[in-house]
């Protein structure tokens, strides 16, 4: 459970997060929504330690964030950001592996838990055939999908995603929701995802948290996003058809003509 | 680190441990080169396995040292260093280590060079070491090309009554070899950038501040033992699905065998000529690795 109180963060003496507080229950999956610039990224990386200097405070399990040693805090969180491994010679197996490494102690081999996490992990997100194919030599989505596969074998009990649906093919998009979804039906996980693809976050998460200017402008399950807050907060006119399945909102475009 | 284990591949370790062999007997036996020199040589093969093995940690650095430059830095400082400083070895070879350990440090820590700017770098360093040393032998009668024969070579060998100095790779390599197997998931981590490393929960900057002066100290052991006779080992990929020991075997039998070739050639033609043709060959094989892997 992480609970943030009257969380501001200053940079270049211009306020870009403004006294947000809320908290974030296990088993949740929270997504962040705003437009370029809200603060959604900068969120996220307080919430992961990145960022020690903000006024107020974060506590993790009843914990100030700023107390986890730096190995605690990998234990507990996994941050996925779009960047690509700078070693591409690897092996797509080789490279999930190093996931597990806060899990074990210096000197130490992998168990074979942590092995058997990394392969669950791969066939999530269906990477057995390339087990063996350095990175270099992996498409595009696929790369994508190793790294995110990479933040998933963790097994963090946070899991802070950003932007985790770029450059996802639909196949992959829905591995990727299950994928979230089954992270958290333990009731012990919380994920916390900030992206652009206001579909893809309606669909998949329990309450959303809707950023403007870095202030905490709604706090809403998904059901509740209309068309007035999609014109207020993204200045643009949209139509919402209902999920069937779920009642859910889709958003749509008008036609140009 | 490997993903299954198989069975170890004895027959072309087999082949390959006696080709290392036949070629060591060929220089014993065939060109009478002293034992020391193999010894030498040989254990400069080891120190060279490690640089190999450093690169690969360090990704962004997996160009060998001929086309980084890196050779061409160590002969420039150890002639200095003999010339103008000292003639003992030992004081030589800290300069040495200490120089390379600075632009090392400036290279990947620093400013970060990425491989494109990292390969500029040392063809320029190379080019420009070439015309350095020529334009001297051409104007400055007291200096001859000939001076320059010791350093490219090994300066090692330079000094054979120093026995002692031969226990430093061993002990080095015993060493690095044990923690690298045992921290192998860790340092690999490095390879993957920032946003990967950070992962491990690991303070990379321990590591970092131990990793820029021990590679230092180990182009310096490489370079003293082997002078420009590597400059492939970073471009030869062996097959890791087998387990590391083997790899590594492979690996280590490749570079030990490669050495005693040129070394057996550097009898019959000129040094330059050696040298010149392994660094075309250290240029040709880089070329192709990036172009196969995409590395460029």
């Amino acid at each position: 459970m992480i609970e943030i109180t009257d969380l501001s963060f200053t940079c270049n003496e211009k306020d870009v997060i403004k006294g947000i507080s809320t908290r974030f229950n296990d088993g949740e999956i929270i997504g962040i929504i705003g437009k370029s610039g809200s603060g959604k990224t900068l969120l996220l990386k307080l919430l992961s330690g990145m960022i020690k200097d903000f006024d107020g405070e974060i506590l993790i399990n009843k914990r100030p964030l700023l107390s986890f040693s730096r190995r605690e805090l990998q234990k507990n969180i996994s941050f996925f950001r779009n960047i690509i491994p700078d070693n591409s010679e690897e092996t797509l197996y080789n490279f999930l592996i190093l996931s597990r490494l806060p899990h074990k102690k210096l000197l130490n081999p992998l168990s074979d838990y942590d092995i058997q996490v990394v392969e669950e992990t791969m066939n999530m997100f269906e990477l057995e055939r390339y087990r063996d194919s350095t990175l270099a030599s992996l498409p595009d989505g696929v790369l994508k999908k190793a790294m995110l596969a990479f933040f998933f074998s963790r097994k963090a009990s946070i899991f802070l995603l950003d932007n985790p649906t770029a450059e996802l093919d639909i196949h992959s998009t829905s591995l990727l929701h299950k994928a979230i979804c089954r992270y958290a039906l333990d009731g012990q996980n919380t994920v916390i995802l900030a992206l652009n693809d206001l579909n893809f976050i309606l669909q998949t998460s329990d309450r959303i948290l809707l950023l403007n200017n870095g202030e905490l402008a709604m706090e809403a399950h998904p059901t509740s996003i209309d068309v007035d807050i999609i014109r207020e907060h993204f200045g643009i006119e949209v139509f919402l058809s209902k999920n069937i399945f779920n009642g859910r909102p889709n958003i749509h475009f008008f036609p140009e003509n | 680190m490997t993903s299954r284990t198989n069975k170890i591949p004895l027959l072309p370790i087999a082949i390959l441990s006696l080709t290392a062999a036949a070629s060591i007997g060929v220089n014993i036996f065939f060109f009478e080169i002293s034992h020391y020199t193999l010894l030498v040589y040989s254990l400069g093969a080891f120190t060279y396995f490690i640089y190999v093995k450093l690169c690969r940690f360090q990704h962004t650095t997996s160009i060998d040292y001929i086309p980084s430059g890196e050779a061409a830095i160590e002969t420039f400082i150890i002639f200095f260093a003999i010339k103008f400083i000292t003639s003992n070895i030992y004081l030589s070879f800290f300069i040495a280590t200490a120089a390379v350990t600075i632009i090392e440090f400036f290279a990947t820590t620093a400013i970060n060079f990425k491989h494109r700017e990292r390969l500029f770098l040392g063809f320029m360093i190379n080019v420009i070491t070439i015309i350095f040393f020529l334009f001297f032998a051409m104007y400055d009668r007291t200096f001859s090309l000939d001076e320059l024969e010791p350093i490219v070579l090994g300066y090692c060998h330079s000094e054979p009554e120093n026995m002692y100095s031969i226990a430093v790779p061993i002990v080095i390599f015993i060493a690095f070899y044990f923690f690298s197997n045992k921290l192998s998931h860790d340092i690999s981590l490095f390879s993957f950038g920032k946003s990967y490393r950070e992962t491990s929960g690991f303070n990379y900057r321990i590591f970092e501040a131990v990793m820029t002066p021990f590679k230092g100290l180990i182009i310096t052991l490489t370079f003293f033992s082997i002078g420009w006779f590597g400059g492939i080992g970073n471009y030869i990929r062996t097959d890791h699905s087998k387990g590391i020991l083997v790899s590594d075997t492979t690996l280590l039998l490749i570079l030990i065998t490669y050495i005693q070739i040129i070394l057996s050639l550097s009898v019959y033609v000129d040094y330059t000529y050696i040298i010149a043709i392994n660094t075309a060959l250290s240029y040709v094989l880089f070329i192709y690795r990036a172009k196969k892997d995409k590395g460029l």
